[in-house]
């Protein structure tokens, strides 16, 4: 079997392992009971931002190492820098973007130059000025010379986004405080096999790519189609607003819910008291754990549990930076190895 | 012969994370005692201490006018009888020992939190910080108004509230 083939077959199951990891996420991952602001359900982004945002500094790393050791060896690995660089680039802005907006009601603000927030900034503009840069030199030997050690310097900002919610004051949590999560319920093996998968898969797609091996373009054009069409499905007609919001809930001795009142003075009563949607029903303290989520009331008979739009909007992005690293690899057949 | 072709990538790598640290470290939230040196009214985002505020019924003198105020331990409903104006109540303290009493509209409170939030322990607050402008909180007793805190608002326009405690929860999933 051609390492070209091989390759085809694990980009492959990764890309199907990915998508049936993401559409388990969305539906069936678990999120912690209560939260400080804003509803639970929207904690299922942390199995699309954290892996993206791992992945982020996988990518940097690797443009790190591959600058670092063209200059050791003084022989320019240009097509590996450039090909993490660019991935870096793309994934540095979803990770933004997924972040801010699961902060828009994790923390009641998108944007607020969280040092968290102004670190990955500042790592994004960082490797975004690296291909002006290297475009802006006009000698091409002393262009793959300053872009390698650009690529590798650039770097330093990666321990500082990783330590600054560790050193500073910040509202997003340390990776201890994700560790713990991962350790404490099921939703850690689930977030375990979505980092693994997608720095995997975002791994194999980048050395496709910088090898110029390639892939077919069936793939990501099979892995875009079945991405858009299962999102559409699940989160067609299911993505609530703050007035959704549940502010109250009356519940029975078993947790069964009798009324509940949302964010815009609605009160909806019950004839025969609703199991809850969310299990369990009820926290230690004896309070329903329908409280913030997003619903829809249907005729006063059930209720519908919304989404968040961040969720959503985090799925599509996922699909789209991994259709594009998988674009890159196909058209990385053309380039033809090693520069 | 790489050592000294290594030697300038490391001392750019020095500069630009010297600049990125310098960068976020100046972005880090200012602390609620900050506030002690400001005299006339600023916009902020500041990040306080929560005091606790108990369980007890107090009553709290602002603009003019009294609210009764409802106690729920980190934070407080202040309600104006007369006019049915009201307010979250946070009373929020520095690393100096500094505390602003921040005031959110209770309708958007309730709407954004719900009726029974988590509170962390630490807050950050955006909104107009107004140094002339005072809250008495106290006590009535029988002596009358027995005040606790007399100290300056910070009219409150958003709350951002951390998600470390999020981490600590049991995990729930739907149906």
């Amino acid at each position: 079997m051609s390492q070209r083939v091989a390759l085809a077959l694990v980009v492959s199951a990764l890309l199907a392992l990915d998508t049936a990891l993401l559409v388990y996420s969305v539906v069936r991952g678990p999120f912690p009971v209560t939260v400080p602001l804003g509803t639970p359900l929207a904690y299922r982004n942390i199995y699309i931002h954290v892996p993206i945002a791992l992945s982020t500094y996988m990518l940097f790393a690797g443009a790190a190492l591959a600058g670092l050791l063209s200059i050791i060896r003084g022989r320019v690995y240009s097509r590996y820098i450039d090909t993490f660089v660019a991935l870096g680039v793309v994934y540095a802005a979803a990770t933004l973007v997924t972040g801010s907006a699961w902060a828009s009601e994790s923390w009641g603000v998108a944007w607020n130059w969280d040092p968290k927030q102004t670190a990955v900034l500042m790592l994004f503009l960082a490797y975004l000025a690296y291909f002006p840069l290297k475009r802006s030199i006009a000698d091409p030997e002393r262009r793959e010379r300053v872009a390698a050690a650009y690529a590798t310097a650039a770097f330093a900002l990666v321990p500082v986004s990783y330590l600054s919610s560790r050193i500073f004051q910040s509202l997003h949590p340390t990776t201890e405080a994700i560790a713990q999560y991962a350790e404490s319920g099921p939703g850690g093996a689930l977030l375990v096999a979505r980092i693994a998968v997608v720095a995997l898969l975002t791994l194999s797609l980048a050395l496709a790519r910088a090898r110029g091996h390639g892939i077919p373009w069936a793939l990501p054009a099979l892995y875009a189609l079945t991405g858009l069409a299962i999102g559409l499905g699940v989160f067609a007609g299911t993505v609530g607003t703050g007035a959704d919001r549940v502010v109250d809930v009356d519940v029975d001795d078993e947790g069964r819910i009798r009324a509940v009142t949302l964010a815009d003075g609605r009160r909806i009563e019950f004839e025969r008291p609703l199991e809850s949607p969310i299990r369990p029903a009820v926290t230690a303290e004896g309070v329903s754990t329908l409280v913030s989520h997003l619903v829809r009331p249907l005729d006063g008979e059930g209720l519908v549990l919304l989404y968040h739009w961040s969720t959503p909007l985090s799925y599509f992005i996922h699909i789209t930076i991994i259709t594009l690293a998988a674009a890159l690899a196909v058209a990385g057949t053309r380039g033809g190895g090693e520069v | 012969m790489a050592r000294s072709r290594l030697i300038p990538v490391f001392v750019l790598a020095a500069a630009i994370g010297l600049v990125g640290f310098v960068s976020v470290a100046a972005s880090q939230y200012n602390d609620v005692g900050s506030l002690s040196s400001l005299a006339g009214p600023a916009r902020v985002t500041v990040s306080g201490d929560v005091v606790d505020l108990g369980g007890e019924s107090l009553v709290m003198v602002y603009d003019g006018r009294t609210f009764l105020v409802d106690a729920r331990g980190p934070y407080a409903i202040a309600e104006d009888p007369e006019t049915g104006e009201a307010y979250a109540l946070f009373l929020l303290r520095g690393d100096n020992g500094f505390i602003v009493a921040a005031l959110y509209p209770a309708e958007e409170f309730v709407a954004r939190y719900g009726s029974n939030p988590v509170v962390e322990a630490v807050i950050v607050v955006d909104g107009m910080y107004r140094p002339d402008s005072k809250v008495e909180l106290g006590r009535l007793g029988p002596g009358g108004f027995e005040p606790l805190y007399e100290v300056p608002v910070l009219e409150v326009t958003a709350i951002l509230k951390g998600c470390h405690s999020s981490y600590q929860q049991p995990q729930a999933n739907t149906g």
